[in-house]
């Protein structure tokens, strides 16, 4: 039920934020026309969803642990603005390993180690991405 | 002759010791990614997008194209030895496949299905050498009405025999052209769902989306499983253990065959692909078969069919891109997102702008096939091993290189943040049953549509007639109504009813 919801709520934000969009003008198609016409439509599909359940929809599964891992993802940019692009891909890595996954630490360690390693040398060294470095470097 | 002399420059061009490592390294990415399940080659080619940029554009295709039909050799390997399909188009080879193995024939069933995959690769890059040139030739004379009336049919397919609930799919392709109109409009200049941002003035990157929608959103349903324990069945390590006897080979040559024509052409469809030829190919053979009743006990014809079927369907399905600029399905429309990076726009004025560049992917094709049966008959048990990669440790693995990945297309932290929002707003809809393929679709389709009916409406001087005043835009016009009124006829008429009820439900992709 959220899911059409959600997708209602955000075709009617999509008309209210497009009101301004000329839907024809100098008698040709204007800008608004697709963006109303879009959200026209998902607001109706996402009505008509609403009565239709699903019969294949997944398990809950291990919801905690899914949201875990989208709490650590919401973070990197923030933790890429401080601490620079690997230092926090690293802390996630660790973070997310030792105390979601429980692996012991020098699995932890090794994983880490590797993929800052594999990633520093892909795009640092062989590509020449300039990865952003920490804030007090 | 011109084809054999286009194929001659197309195989210069794949013989360089660059491709052939680009080739070679798709193709072995392509299966390992076919043998894991849950990561499939949507997603993978999604990852590898911001890769792909630092790449010649000939190579940086013949990398994704070795990936979408190495997956469908590796989605096998898993589906008979585990009976857990690495890849949705080989979820109809667990049934055959699987009880094959448990018969002891499980090197049979994996060589029947590497030799019929071959196959397929072989005639299926034979049709897009045959067929491509002519369809361009016929889409040179396109316009902006016509190319209109193809996208609505490319949309009606994608509704019509795509998997799911339609209105479901229908709500996920408004989704996508919403996001697709977000930046400035080109025609007016106005800012469309900018909200000030000035990064919001290009709109989302295709490689943004895709990475949060297929790789991220994978990354959170991973985290949600817990690593399976599944028995691997033995199978033979030589060779000469994964040579079908006499009886089996006779058994899968017709079966081959007819699922390398049957997906070639299902292929070609938009909403087509390697899923839906790989359940046709399943379904016919079952029908014209004199052993109906054999089908799910391990028969050679229900892995031989399906398996070439789902290579063939993978391969065609490069002809609307090539050809016409239009995705047939998930996939290809991540790969039509790298060639928009690259600076290429698909369609029929590909092939005489860049002919390089689709004879090289054709000549490649056929290297890749060579490669993949000469390499995975005796990679098979390191493929297997990945399995015991636990998934915690895949995922942060996929987590770093996607974050870093989509930071280098434009040393932009917004793009992260972006497809860290993608990636939860894929596993949300995911969650709550609603596809994402066709949200992608028609994410990369909609600013061709707009672009396309606003020149149509121009020309017809704002009258929508002028979409049924040319014959080839009414042939498309009708064949999505079609589409579309279609399969309620014929339930009304009564005829398809038996028919949906015993087909094979398709998984999602």
């Amino acid at each position: 039920m959220i899911g059409p919801l959600a997708l209602g709520i955000s075709a009617l934000l999509a008309l209210y934020l497009g009101r301004g969009l000329e839907i024809w003008s100098y008698g040709a198609p204007g800008s608004g026309l697709l963006p109303m016409a879009a959200a026209v439509i998902l607001l109706l599909a996402s009505l008509g969803s609403f009565t239709r359940e699903p019969g294949s929809a997944e398990g809950p599964g291990n919801l905690p642990r899914a949201a875990c891992y989208a709490v650590g993802l919401v973070a990197i940019p923030p933790a890429v603005m401080l601490l620079g692009m690997l230092p926090a891909l690293a802390l996630f890595t660790a973070i997310i390993l030792r105390l979601v996954e429980a692996f012991r630490m020098p699995t932890v360690a090794a994983v880490t180690g590797a993929s800052v390693l594999g990633n520093w040398l892909l795009f640092d060294r062989l590509l020449h991405v300039a990865l952003p470095k920490p804030i007090f470097w | 002759m011109e084809i054999l002399h286009n194929l001659g420059m197309g195989f210069e061009i794949v013989l360089t010791p660059t491709n052939l490592l680009v080739a070679l390294l798709g193709c072995l990415v392509g299966t390992a990614v076919g043998v894991l399940p849950g990561l499939g080659p949507t997603a993978t080619i999604s990852l590898l997008l911001p890769i792909s940029v630092y790449l010649d554009r000939t190579s940086s295709i013949i990398l994704m194209s070795g990936i979408y039909y190495g997956a469908m050799y590796g989605g096998s390997i898993t589906s008979i030895l585990i009976k857990i399909p690495g890849e949705a188009a080989s979820v109809i080879t667990c049934l055959d496949g699987y009880q094959m193995a448990r018969k002891g024939r499980a090197g049979a069933a994996l060589g029947i299905s590497a030799f019929a995959s071959f196959g397929a690769g072989i005639i299926a890059t034979l049709g897009i050498a045959l067929v491509g040139p002519q369809v361009a030739g016929m889409a040179l004379a396109f316009g902006p009405v016509e190319k209109t009336a193809l996208l609505v049919l490319g949309f009606t397919l994608i509704l019509g025999i795509g998997q799911g609930s339609r209105i479901r799919m229908l709500a996920m392709v408004a989704l996508g052209l919403l996001l697709g109109t977000v930046g400035v409009d080109l025609v007016s200049g106005e800012e469309r769902y900018v909200f000030g941002v000035p990064e919001l003035r290009d709109g989302f990157g295709v490689a943004i989306v895709a990475m949060g929608l297929f790789g991220l959103s994978e990354v959170l349903a991973m985290a949600e499983e817990r690593d399976g324990k599944s028995e691997i069945l033995r199978y033979g390590t030589r060779v000469r253990d994964l040579l079908p006897n006499r009886a089996e080979t006779r058994a899968s040559v017709g079966p081959a065959l007819r699922g390398s024509v049957l997906g070639f052409f299902l292929g070609l469809l938009p909403g087509g692909g390697a899923l839906i030829s790989s359940f046709a190919s399943y379904m016919l053979e079952q029908r014209i078969s004199r052993h109906p009743e054999r089908f799910g006990t391990g028969t050679p014809e229900g892995v031989a069919g399906p398996e070439a079927a789902n290579n063939a369907g993978a391969q065609a399905s490069f002809i609307p891109l090539l050809c016409l600029g239009i995705p047939a399905n998930a996939v290809i429309g991540v790969i039509m997102g790298a060639l928009l990076v690259q600076g290429v726009t698909p369609g029929p004025q590909l092939i005489v702008e860049h002919p390089e560049l689709f004879w090289g992917v054709i000549a490649s094709m056929f290297v890749g096939n060579l490669m993949l049966i000469v390499l995975n008959v005796p990679l098979i048990g390191l493929f297997v091993a990945l399995l015991r990669v636990p998934r915690g440790i895949m995922a942060v693995l996929i987590v770093s290189f996607c974050v870093i990945g989509a930071f280098s297309l434009n040393n932009s932290l917004f793009d992260v943040t972006a497809m860290i929002g993608f990636g939860v707003l894929g596993y949300v809809l995911r969650k709550a049953d609603f596809n994402v393929a066709p949200l992608l679709l028609a994410f990369v389709m909609g600013p061709l549509f707009e672009q396309n009916l606003r020149q149509g409406l121009i020309i017809g001087f704002g009258d929508p007639v002028v979409f049924l005043q040319s014959p080839i835009s009414l042939g498309f016009l009708v064949a999505a109504a079609a589409v579309i009124v279609g399969p309620y006829a014929l339930r009304f008429l009564g005829r398809g009813r038996a028919e949906i009820a015993q087909a094979p439900t398709l998984p999602a992709e």
